[in-house]
């Protein structure tokens, strides 16, 4: 963009000479308080907070124009090229990766069980209460074997197996540790190193919980902090609390320094005690990270009040500002400023997630060849001829086309280099199955970005948050 | 069906003066500031009074007389008064470590914090959080891009040096890690600790290699030479012992010291060997062999720090008697004592290759750039956020070669280099205490519906990145 020279009676034309300024980022401007404006350029990785002339001052370098009113010195030039804004040297990457072809998969997960020995009140797959389901050995095995071969193949040093369910995956013991055992096997046969994770609801005995430490690299653990939150809503098939046993994990996890992380569930009616549990969890706990997500209104939490609220925003404001003084920091799905991505989860990048019939599916809440939305989620099935899978790339192609920058919904939202578009099961339990429209967490996501935004620039000094600079030449 | 969220750039529709240009400082995290409707639905941010440091006339248009401006005559001293409500870190400054590039020192402190600063404006660009107690080593690779920290809390931590941001961390001792070392192809890093090991990492995947049990007493300090074949540790037993390398088996025992060895250095070219500890006394041993070549008995107390020059003909120590002493090498003559400064123990010394900085950390809480050449006082590096408000800093420009504008902060009574424009002055200011948050570790451990992520928790400031303008009106 070249800047005119000649003097022009119009205030806003530059009267610099020989100046070539360029926009040199995708910028957002975020309102604030007292008309002050956070300006953020994700791709740049820089923010800072300003007054509305120093947007306007921005809106006419877009248009071509230079203001030297607003800038009579140069310095706000000065400024902005500093944080690549303006004149930087490199173009902006967006971070999108793409996959094309048949899915070659290093990692399966494998939905072990619809079984569960709780019955939360919340539960998105409504475990427990629906037909009862669980993968046998072989379909457990058939799916490590494909995993280690795409391994060989690839020339991967590692494959990994995360165990998980429309239910508790540790209601299915046996095919657990079986498969685990074999994936050993397998791995030491082959050459390669084998990592495995499971969720769980916490409530295991001690044989268990000795497993678990001994054999798997970290567990996600979910718990809703206070006793009498956690003995509200999650509870067991007769209705009893369950925070003595999942405590006990917990403790024995410590002891063990043991990598596992947390995930709090919160309800409409226990949004204010969200400060208070997390609190308790990081006074007494020492969980490597803490996920706070609100509760998803599926399953048997169907038709309940949303949590999805601003009042479940301020909670978590407050919540974190506990867990910081505590040494924590808790963490919200969506709101993900250290990641530049164009995927919000795995649905996008060919996740290879089993059924307990063998099915293929690329979505945890999609766990069942009898969910409403399986026809968009599961997109394999065991191939017939042979050991592997045969795959719908059809199906997937669908899949892979839920990327954030597909969204047109997306495009104008600060977040969406972060957020990446969100749940797209959750959007369709939403919306329905027409385009994207995002849900309450795009609101709850926006606030919670912006607050990380914040933060980075008070940290970096108050004045702004840029990494990594460009520098000027000396 | 909800509306798609615009945000992207457009005119702001203002009453406000065109030459009211304002960036706006944030001082506080939203997890700080008391929330209310208005604010969750608008903003969630503390600030100071908006700084108009980019409008006409923005800052105090009267400096204060003890500031050195481009046409008052140059001042080569600090004012001390105001070094001393200018600090580096909360607590006391344990360790400093400088690039290879010399254009980035790494500070850690018994305030569990390590701090980044750019070299040699001294900007401060990240303050990394995630130790839980006192940083008391400090180490960078090689290739400039890791560095590495060490605390009592018994963790290293990998950073990336760029951003701030971490990399990996674990616990590698049973007590308090206390010296680092990094082999020169960058590929091993050597750890002592208070539980009376030495250990060796691989640098790439933080994974033990070996551990080696070393004299009782615990490490305090490590050298390695730069032909990476000889390891030189101490500590509280009184004894030097020299390893070789990459083996970790023992050559030999040096006894000489009659206190704890608290600091040792190797020379650029591997020949020289420099011990401090707590019988006051620098010795000066030959390597490879380990004779003794010379005591020196200057400093009245314990000597904590020692640094080698670059080209190996300086050696710098500092001492519990607050001094610094600068030896030539290889006789280890006394050649200049830097006096004044620090008001407590001289504990962690580095020098810049490049740009012959010495930079100086204390038990006072302080960090000096000095140079090497000249010696006096220095300029004190400062933390704004922590520092005292009645704090001043003094912003000015500097047009470089390039016809470039950089814009560098200092505190007040910094002398600005001929040529530059102050552009705001001393103007006294309030901050209000700032907590970063703590950092989670890298590899998320969660898995369940609604996707996982990485949250890298830090305080990514560019590397050579410089504050425009620090000056502050009070609240």
């Amino acid at each position: 963009m070249n800047i005119k020279t000649a003097f022009d009676r119009d205030s806003t034309v530059n009267l610099l000479p020989s100046t070539n300024l360029m926009l040199t980022a995708e910028l957002f401007t975020i309102p604030l308080e007292d008309e002050k404006y956070l300006i953020y350029a994700p791709l740049r990785q820089a923010a800072f907070v300003a007054g509305a002339q120093v947007v306007n001052f921005l809106v006419d370098l877009q248009e071509g124009k230079y203001n030297q009113a607003i800038d009579p010195d140069g310095s706000l030039v000065n400024f902005l090229q500093q944080l690549e804004i303006l004149d930087a040297r490199s173009v902006e990457t967006m971070p999108i990766s793409t996959f094309e072809g048949t899915p070659l998969p290093t990692a399966v997960t494998l939905f072990l069980t619809t079984a569960c020995n709780l019955r939360c009140t919340y539960c998105y797959a409504a475990a427990g209460d629906t037909p009862l389901k669980a993968m046998s050995f072989e379909v457990a095995k058939r799916g490590i074997d494909f995993v280690v071969d795409n391994a060989i193949r690839r020339k991967v040093p590692q494959f990994e197996i995360a165990y998980h369910g429309g239910g508790e995956p540790t209601a299915n013991w046996q095919t657990m540790t079986g498969s685990f055992a074999y994936a050993q096997d397998k791995a030491l046969e082959a050459g390669l190193s084998v990592k495995a994770s499971t969720a769980t609801n916490g409530v295991l005995n001690d044989a268990q919980i000795d497993w678990i430490i001994a054999n798997l690299k970290g567990v996600s653990l979910s718990f809703d902090g206070l006793p009498a939150v956690q003995d509200t809503h999650r509870i067991t098939s007769t209705g009893q609390g369950s925070s003595d046993r999942v405590i006990h994990t917990i403790r024995r996890f410590d002891e063990a320094d043991f990598n596992y992380g947390i995930r709090v569930t919160v309800t409409h009616d226990h949004i204010a005690s969200l400060p208070d549990s997390i609190e308790f969890i990081c006074s007494n706990f020492s969980p490597k990270r803490i996920q706070v997500e609100p509760a998803y209104q599926l399953g048997r939490w169907v038709g309940t009040t949303s949590a999805e609220t601003e009042a479940f925003i301020s909670s978590y404001r407050e919540a974190q500002g506990r867990a910081i003084q505590l040494g924590h920091h808790i963490h919200y799905s969506g709101a993900r400023l250290g990641l530049l991505t164009n995927h919000f989860c795995g649905i996008t990048q060919d996740s290879f997630a089993l059924t307990p019939d063998g099915n293929v599916s690329a979505c945890y809440e999609a766990f069942s060849e009898d969910n409403p939305l399986a026809d968009l989620f599961l997109y394999g099935k065991p191939d017939s001829q042979g050991t592997g899978y045969t795959f719908d790339l059809s199906v997937l192609g669908n899949l892979r086309q839920q990327a954030v920058q597909h969204r047109e919904f997306c495009q104008g939202c600060f977040a969406k280099w972060h957020c990446a578009g969100d749940c797209f099961h959750k959007s369709l339990t939403v919306n329905g199955r027409g385009e994207f429209a995002g849900s309450d967490r795009c609101t709850i996501t926006r606030e919670l970005t912006k607050d990380q935004i914040l933060t980075r620039i008070a940290a970096a000094g108050g004045l702004f948050w840029h990494e990594p600079p460009v520098l000027l030449d000396e | 069906m909800k509306q798609p969220p615009r945000y992207e750039l457009k005119r702001i529709e203002t009453n406000q003066p065109e030459d009211e240009v304002e960036i706006v400082s944030v001082t506080c995290s939203p997890w700080e500031a008391r929330m209310n409707r208005r604010a969750i639905l608008g903003a969630s941010f503390c600030s100071a009074a908006a700084l108009t440091i980019l409008a006409n006339g923005g800052c105090s248009s009267t400096p204060p007389a003890n500031v050195g401006g481009a046409e008052k005559e140059k001042s080569t001293t600090v004012n001390e008064e105001k070094c001393e409500e200018a600090l580096a870190h909360k607590n006391a400054v344990k360790a400093l470590a400088i690039s290879p590039d010399g254009k980035k020192l790494a500070s850690g402190s018994s305030d569990s914090t390590i701090k980044l600063w750019q070299l040699p404006s001294g900007a401060l660009t990240n303050t990394l959080t995630d130790h839980t107690k006192a940083v008391l080593a400090l180490a960078i690779s090689p290739d400039g891009k890791t560095l590495v920290s060490g605390s009592e809390d018994q963790t290293i931590q990998l950073w990336n040096l760029s951003s701030g941001v971490s990399i990996k961390y674990w616990k590698a001792h049973d007590g308090a890690v206390q010296a680092l070392a990094v082999s020169p192809d960058g590929s091993t890093l050597i750890s002592g600790g208070a539980d009376q090991t030495i250990k060796f990492w691989n640098m790439k995947n933080g994974r033990l290699i070996k551990a080696l049990k070393s004299p009782k007493g615990g490490i305090k300090t490590l050298a390695i030479s730069p032909d990476g074949r000889t390891l030189a540790s101490g500590g509280g037993d009184i004894t030097i012992t020299l390893w070789d390398l990459p083996k970790g088996t023992k050559r030999k025992t040096l006894k000489g010291h009659k206190g704890a060895i608290h600091a040792l250095a190797i020379s650029p070219d591997g020949k020289t060997l420099i011990s401090g500890g707590a019988d006051t006394t620098i010795k000066v041993w030959n390597l490879p062999t380990g004779s003794l070549r010379r005591t020196r008995n200057v400093h009245s107390k314990s000597v904590w720090a020692l640094a080698v020059s670059p080209d190996g003909t300086l050696l710098l120590s500092g001492g519990n008697d607050f001094l610094i002493n600068a030896w030539d090498l290889p006789k280890c003559d006394l050649i200049q004592t830097f006096k004044g400064g620090h008001q407590d123990a001289v504990v962690a010394l580095a020098i810049a290759q490049q740009s012959q900085i010495l930079v100086s950390g204390s038990v006072d809480k302080h960090i000096r750039l000095r140079n090497v050449s000249t010696g006096g006082n220095g300029i004190c590096l400062i933390d704004l956020v922590i520092s005292s408000p009645k704090v001043e800093g003094i912003t000015y420009r500097v047009k470089t070669k390039a016809g470039k504008l950089v814009t560098y902060t200092q505190p007040c009574g910094t002398p600005i280099p001929p040529g530059a424009v102050c552009t705001c002055n001393c103007v006294p200011g309030s901050y209000v205490p700032y907590k970063p948050p703590v950092s989670t570790p890298v590899e998320p451990t969660y898995s369940g519906s609604g996707g996982g992520g990485t949250q890298p928790c830090g305080t990514p400031l560019p590397p050579d990145a410089v504050c425009t303008c620090n000056c502050v009106p009070g609240l």
